[in-house]
């Protein structure tokens, strides 16, 4: 990459960086984890030699972002690694995001918002997980207000389809369980 | 049919965009990184030009070409030249001969440039006049023509005795001057 690219790639780094590390926090519910993918990504999109030719540097670091976050999320619910092989926390206190991480409802809802793809899933974060409204991502993506609506509105459905049937089949097992 | 409320969904989405991590934990996280993205930008600084060089000579095989050629002209062909010529003066160096041999007068360094012009010209009215001395040193043949070299003596007017080296082509008159001085031999 060329030193400008370089030099782009710092700038958006001080702007944006406070904002993507609390994205990578409420896409993974770990502090630790959010900084270590947040280097990556700085890593990553420093050693990309296309960099120069990225118009919106922020948006491409934001939508890294969130494809690396998803990543990591998939990586541990197919590896050995689970949430509940986390270790404890030093203070043996347990912090409100601790005990958000447990929260087996939003797991399940970042987990469905995983089998989202390409746009729908890049539209959703920013407008449920961000907060945006539907102009500043059409704006970030190059869409019109009413297609990015109609992505978010896919995306939701998809989800309430995702979370409604993993609930049918945990009342079905937790049902056979029971009648055992 | 899906079972699951679509307001629940909202709630648990408002329930993640509200999570922030703490101003501490941001801090060292964009600290961590920018330590890394100037470490990086420091490393590149320094090795960014080169291989910028390099890889643009190698993207096509015509500026490879160039390359080459550039290399061969303005660095190989003066180091040759210039090593030649090194060989040639340090190694193969001619022995300065002085005009003068053995007992007599050395000219060179004792005279000036009127005394020397004096004796060149005396040593040609020799030279003219035959009066001199001639020993047949080496002869050799270079692109199909014979030249020799001769050892030559003068006596000058004052006494002093010059010895010459000198070198002609073999012609008839030479020719015939070099069997007269072999018959006098």
């Amino acid at each position: 990459m060329l030193q400008g690219g370089l030099q782009r790639l710092l700038e958006v780094f001080e702007r944006s960086g406070p904002s993507l590390y609390t994205l990578l926090t409420r896409l993974v519910l770990r502090e630790d984890i959010a900084e270590e993918l947040m280097q990556e990504l700085f890593v990553k999109l420093a050693n990309f030699k296309g960099l120069d030719k990225v118009r919106d540097l922020a948006a491409y670091a934001h939508k890294t972002a969130v494809n690396m976050a998803f990543d990591w999320r998939k990586a541990r619910v197919k590896g050995p690694y689970r949430l509940n092989n986390a270790p404890e926390p030093v203070s043996g206190s347990i912090s409100p995001l601790d005990k958000l991480s447990m929260n087996e409802e939003i797991e399940d809802v970042l987990c469905a918002i995983s089998q989202l793809r390409g746009a729908s899933r890049e539209a959703f974060v920013m407008r449920y997980i961000q907060q945006q409204d539907y102009e500043y991502i059409a704006g970030q993506m190059g869409k019109t207000p009413n297609q990015v609506c109609a992505l978010c509105f896919k995306a939701l459905m998809h989800i309430r389809y995702v979370l409604s049937d993993r609930e049918l089949r945990y009342s079905k097992k937790g049902g056979h369980n029971a009648e055992n | 049919m899906p079972r699951i409320d679509e307001q629940e969904i909202l709630r648990r989405l408002e329930l993640i965009s509200q999570i922030e991590p703490s101003p501490e934990a941001t801090a060292l996280a964009m600290e961590r990184v920018r330590r890394v993205l100037v470490n990086m930008q420091a490393g590149k600084e320094e090795t960014s030009k080169p291989i910028r060089i390099w890889e643009t000579i190698q993207r096509t095989r015509l500026s490879r070409f160039a390359a080459a050629a550039i290399i061969t002209i303005f660095i190989l062909l003066p180091l040759s030249y210039g090593a030649v010529k090194i060989i040639k003066t340090y190694f193969f160096q001619a022995k300065p001969t002085s005009i003068t041999q053995g007992s007599t007068t050395r000219l060179s360094g004792e005279l000036d440039e009127e005394q020397a012009g004096k004796v060149y010209d005396e040593i040609n009215r020799l030279k003219e006049a035959g009066k001199c001395e001639k020993t047949l040193v080496k002869e050799w043949v270079e692109n199909g023509i014979l030249y020799r070299a001769y050892s030559v003596r003068y006596v000058l007017a004052s006494g002093e005795v010059v010895t010459m080296g000198e070198c002609w082509p073999v012609n008839d008159t030479n020719d015939a001057d070099a069997n007269r001085h072999k018959d006098e031999e």
